[in-house]
């Protein structure tokens, strides 16, 4: 199967730096299920001219739509198939992620915990906030560190083993999705290394998932909940190319509102990984 | 200039009797290193023999980019103040700072700032704000971070001269000129070490002097010879420097003569310095009495007047709206949530009330 036209890449609004998404994005060959979780399959080769036109925005239009979605405060799901909301790289400033390795070398010099994450969270939120890179509700962040080598950064809180590609926003939440949910959902990730970061995604909404599934498996049910729109889209369309992002130091994407699939994966780094996750925190309001 | 002409001009100066007080000599206006070390060598030692018992401080504005270890050398040895002109990483400072040939110069200006570390010669750098570099006060701190930069001042791009648009008269810019400073003051002032930044700097002093001793007089710049430009055949004038060179329907040139002919004495008597003077008046008298800023401002900058709104005699600009009221609003309301540590019962009483 070929990539469809979905989530687009773009560099957010106020944001300058370099995408060379010739060599930031790669495309694999589909997604395999290995007991129960589902991980992107390789071999990874660089994207062709005709997938990075069908991935990449390269109109103003969608840039500002994208700021205008994230600068109104009110998010908006957006319809099947749509293009007007994206992923959208940003950076970090480099005295902010010098601050994350302060907080890193205090806790190796003195082997307490952490002091200062919360100080280092509002600047982060501070700098968003300037960015006009902002959600209703609060943010909550958290960094998630993982071995060179692994799979997957995401975690089972049950069995605490790797969980692989799961959705952006929460996976108990009912589908579809309404504009008057309002559901926890994962908003951006950064790169706090030194070393560049993967990021594997399906480039597809949620609601691109479902149609998806919908035209191969006319007879089926209809899923209820997002995480079973994921997981039957993994599963059925198996040979789906998920896409992978290169994220260097101190880079981040903004992720569309509208939920995508999503993973990080360690598995060709050297240092372990390390990304800041930002998620909303706000809980179901219908 | 010739030494000759510089000469006279110096000579002009000390005839002239406006030495009362230490002052600053600032080369500035194109580029003042394109003259050879040697010229300014020669240049100091007209002033020792001219102005020998004068208190003066010599100061070059400068892009950097012909700096080498012999500018570094002559620097140090007679304590010149250098001010870099650069604009931030490279998408900020070349999008308008270009070689004849279209090259962007930041990577020249960072060898000259690279010199003058490796030399230890101490410099402040003063960065144009378009209206994009708004956008990135972090990125501009993180810039000057990495460059080892511990001073910084910001000149809005104005309105003068031949720059007869500036990118921050579009709608709203105020506003998104306060979240910039905001937002570079909080990176600065919190930093380790703080960064000096010129506009806090300024706006906390005049918010603090205004509070101790009252209003200002007239700024050096809207006060007759408080400033003297001279350009490079000896032609002066004085007030806002960008005015030499330049004439205007109502007021004429700007220069008012020439150091080789004409006295202070002569052009005094100028009708149209004349002129320039009542009408620059009138215009600190408008400010003083239409704007609540004015006793921390003094009345701006003539120059920005009359470019901006066609005559002197006249108030706001975008200069004041953006350096002046944003820059003291911005610090005022960061005084106020990190007050000074000496406390209002020690200040002095007023002298003026």
């Amino acid at each position: 199967m070929t990539l469809q036209p979905g989530y687009r890449l773009a560099v957010a609004p106020k944001f300058h730096l370099d995408a060379n998404w010739s060599t930031r994005v790669s495309v694999g060959v589909g997604l395999e299920e290995v007991g129960g979780q589902f991980f992107p399959r390789g071999p990874w080769r660089a994207s062709t001219q005709d997938e990075l036109a069908v991935l990449i925005s390269t109109t103003e239009q969608h840039v500002h739509k994208a700021d205008s979605l994230q600068v109104s405060g009110q998010e908006q799901v957006p319809a099947s198939g749509s293009t007007t909301d994206g992923v959208c790289l940003f950076q970090i400033p480099e005295h902010m992620r010098s601050a994350w390795w302060s907080l890193l070398d205090a806790v190796a010099d003195s082997g307490a915990p952490m002091q200062g994450f919360d100080e280092f969270a509002a600047k982060v939120s501070e700098f968003l906030a300037f960015k006009r890179l902002t959600v209703p509700g609060s943010l909550q962040m958290e960094v998630i560190v993982t071995a060179a080598g692994a799979r997957t950064i995401r975690r089972d809180p049950e069995t605490g083993q790797g969980s692989g590609l799961g959705s952006t926003i929460a996976p108990w939440a009912a589908w579809p999705l309404h504009e008057s949910d309002a559901v926890p959902r994962l908003c951006a990730l950064v790169n706090l290394g030194d070393e560049p970061s993967n990021v594997v995604l399906v480039n597809l909404p949620l609601a691109g998932l479902a149609a998806e599934l919908a035209t191969r498996t006319p007879n089926e049910v209809c899923p209820a909940t997002v995480g079973e729109v994921v997981e039957w889209f993994c599963r059925d369309c198996s040979d789906y190319p998920p896409v992978s992002v290169k994220l260097g130091p101190a880079e981040g994407c903004w992720l569309p509102v509208g939920g995508l699939v999503l993973d990080g994966d360690p598995s060709g780094k050297e240092e372990p990984d390390m990304l800041l996750l930002i998620s909303t925190n706000i809980t179901t309001n219908s | 200039m010739s030494l000759a002409t510089l000469d006279r001009t110096f000579q002009w100066v000390a005839d002239s009797g406006l030495v009362q007080e230490p002052f600053v000599l600032l080369w500035h206006a194109g580029e003042p290193l394109v003259v050879p070390v040697d010229w300014y060598e020669a240049a100091t030692e007209l002033l020792h023999v001219c102005g020998g018992d004068w208190q003066v401080k010599q100061s070059f504005q400068t892009n950097a980019t012909l700096i080498d270890a012999e500018w570094c050398r002559y620097f140090r040895q007679h304590e010149i103040d250098v001010g870099v002109s650069v604009d931030g990483p490279a998408f900020l400072h070349d999008q308008h700072r270009r070689t004849r040939s279209g090259e962007g110069t930041l990577e020249r200006v960072l060898r000259g700032l690279h010199t003058l570390h490796e030399h230890d010669v101490p410099f402040r750098v003063i960065t144009v704000l378009t209206a994009d570099a708004l956008e990135y006060p972090d990125e501009l701190f993180d810039f000057y971070r990495e460059q080892g930069i511990l001073s910084v001042g910001f000149n809005p791009e104005e309105v003068e001269g031949p720059n007869t648009t500036s990118s921050l008269q579009g709608e709203g810019t105020a506003t998104r000129f306060r979240r910039f400073l905001d937002r570079f003051f909080k990176l600065a002032l919190t930093a380790d070490p703080p960064m000096q930044v010129r506009e806090f700097e300024l706006s906390a002093s005049a918010l603090l002097h205004a509070r101790r001793s009252g209003p200002p007089r007239r700024t050096q710049e809207n006060r007759p010879f408080g400033v003297v430009n001279v350009d490079c055949e000896g032609n002066y004038s004085t007030y806002s420097p960008e005015l030499l060179g330049l004439r205007s329907t109502p007021y004429g040139e700007f220069a008012l003569g020439n150091v080789a002919n004409d006295s202070l004495a002569s052009v005094l008597t100028l009708p149209r310095f004349a002129r320039m003077e009542a009408d620059i008046a009138e215009g600190v008298r408008m400010c003083r009495d239409s704007c609540r800023y004015f006793p921390f401002c003094g009345g701006g900058p003539p120059g920005n007047k009359h470019f901006e709104n066609g005559t002197f005699a006249s108030t706001e600009t975008l200069f004041c709206r953006l350096h002046m009221k944003a820059c003291l609003d911005v610090t005022a309301d960061w005084l106020e949530r990190h007050p000074p540590t000496e406390s209002v019962a020690e200040l002095p009483e007023r002298a003026a009330t």
